[in-house]
């Protein structure tokens, strides 16, 4: 399981998105906006980092969607609203410009329905509705998330045993002479162990009904699908490229994502960018 | 006011699918979708047939299922889940892809005569046929039923039985059962499959 999350972590994102840029060319555009994004989580986690430790009695152990630390996150809001203006395509923008335009309720409102929420119901189609919230909360649930006291896992849950969210992706990790598999989870974007062979949507178990799909030039992308319930779990095998960071190289993975819903297949949950 | 879960939904369904949403450009894409070799391979849990420690081992074969195809053996790796090995192989466990597919594996049964130096080819039903003329010739030569003191023993130490590893639990218990009733008394199994 990766180390808790951090400035090299951070930095690590913004490495692989922009070598991802150039032979993705189908990416390219994706990942030049997603450097500017995690660019900005950086410094947005090294912020909530600092403060506290200025202020270590801050309530970050307690429950994960507990509620926000507002004094801590809102002073960044306007400055990520307008990173989005000046660097999202049209449609992202005019909705970062049309978010700054409100007052700072709507914005809290705003963050707080995602917080509360994301994750848990069922909401392929949410990606834009969700981006702004999402990408803002992103290195704040993170920084929670790498503070609380992890359980030992003893069974095989699909939703995250922290927060309770569904999973965003699958990650092979070298175990032996195989690759274990974890899952991230969609909200907090903490790991997981999950078996290998059980669709983590319906639990289907026949291996002939849970076919993984690779494409040729990119071995270490798996579509891992389900016949039984029709959702599709985007997995990253670091067995095959052990360079791949999970969350960048999925954002890059979009004509496996128009492929596998040519196929017919759903996916368990949209990453940020809908990819 | 809290969000209610109806507040959330209806922020999630503002939008659509895609990420053209966002505005992004989607063309290149569709375009490098349209060159992508995809294979569907599966995945099949099984356990190492070399020797008695079972490791489990997952086996990747690709086919799109069509009748007129056979699935083909890509890839075989250690289960990580696997409560014995969790992933890990031995040399000769990591190359079982090798043995499942390999031009040297033979197909067919061969013998090599007494006295000769060349593996000749021959029929399934004439090996079983050679093999239980054998094993009775030799029974019927060097039975004993009785030792040098008088003793009833009904044995036969001119034939010795040696289990393969692949042998399951069921095909060992078959074995023992019918060395034992021709008197086989050098017998050795691995049960463990």
């Amino acid at each position: 399981m990766p180390e808790k999350t951090g400035a090299a972590e951070y930095g690590a994102r913004i490495r692989r998105a922009e070598s991802l840029s150039s032979p993705h060319s189908s990416a390219t555009e994706f990942l030049q906006f997603y450097v500017h994004v995690v660019s900005f989580q950086k410094l947005l986690h090294a912020n909530i980092a600092a403060a506290h430790q200025v202020k270590p009695s801050s309530d970050v152990s307690s429950e994960l969607r507990a509620d926000i630390d507002f004094a801590v996150v809102l002073p960044h809001f306007r400055g990520y609203l307008s990173v989005i203006e000046n660097h999202a395509p049209p449609a992202l923008a005019e909705s970062a410009r049309q978010m700054a335009l409100l007052g700072s309720d709507s914005w809290i409102a705003s963050l707080e329905a995602y917080w509360q929420h994301a994750g848990i119901y069922e909401q392929q189609v949410g990606a834009f509705a969700q981006f702004l919230p999402r990408a803002f909360l992103q290195p704040y649930v993170e920084f929670r998330a790498g503070s609380l006291p992890r359980a030992p896992q003893v069974t095989t849950p699909r939703l995250c045993p922290l927060c309770g969210s569904r999973p965003l992706l699958g990650v092979l990790r070298p175990e032996g002479d195989g690759g274990k598999r974890f899952l991230q989870c969609s909200f907090c974007l903490q790991e997981w162990e999950f078996r290998r062979i059980l669709c983590p949507s319906c639990g289907e178990e026949t291996e002939d009904k849970l076919p993984v799909y690779i494409a040729e030039d990119s071995p270490h992308v798996r579509v891992e699908a389900c016949d039984t319930c029709k959702f599709y779990l985007r997995t990253i095998d670091l067995t095959k490229d052990g360079n791949a960071i999970p969350l960048v190289d999925d954002l890059a993975a979009i004509p496996h994502t128009l492929w596998a819903t040519e196929q017919g297949y759903l996916r368990l949950q949209p990453n940020l960018l809908g990819t | 006011m809290s969000p209610t879960r109806r507040d959330f939904l209806k922020l999630t369904t503002i939008g659509g699918a895609a990420a053209t949403l966002f505005g992004f450009d989607l063309k290149p894409a569709y375009a490098q979708l349209r060159t992508l070799k995809i294979a569907r391979a599966n995945e099949t849990r099984s356990t190492c047939p070399y020797c008695s420690v079972s490791c489990g081992v997952i086996i990747y074969t690709i086919g799109d299922r069509a009748k007129n195809v056979t699935p083909q053996v890509v890839h075989v790796e250690g289960d990580p889940d696997h409560p014995i090995n969790r992933g890990t192989l031995c040399p000769k466990g990591a190359s079982l892809e090798q043995d499942i597919l390999n031009e040297r594996r033979l197909l067919k049964p061969q013998v090599r005569r007494p006295g000769g130096t060349e593996w000749e080819d021959i029929s399934w039903d004439d090996a079983i046929s050679e093999i239980a003329q054998k094993v009775k010739k030799t029974r019927d030569d060097t039975f004993i039923e009785k030792d040098a003191a008088g003793h009833t023993v009904n044995r036969l130490e001119s034939i010795a039985w040696s289990g393969g590893c692949t042998d399951t639990n069921e095909f060992n218990y078959l074995v023992v059962k019918t060395m034992r009733s021709l008197g086989v008394v050098h017998l050795e199994n691995q049960a463990r499959v």
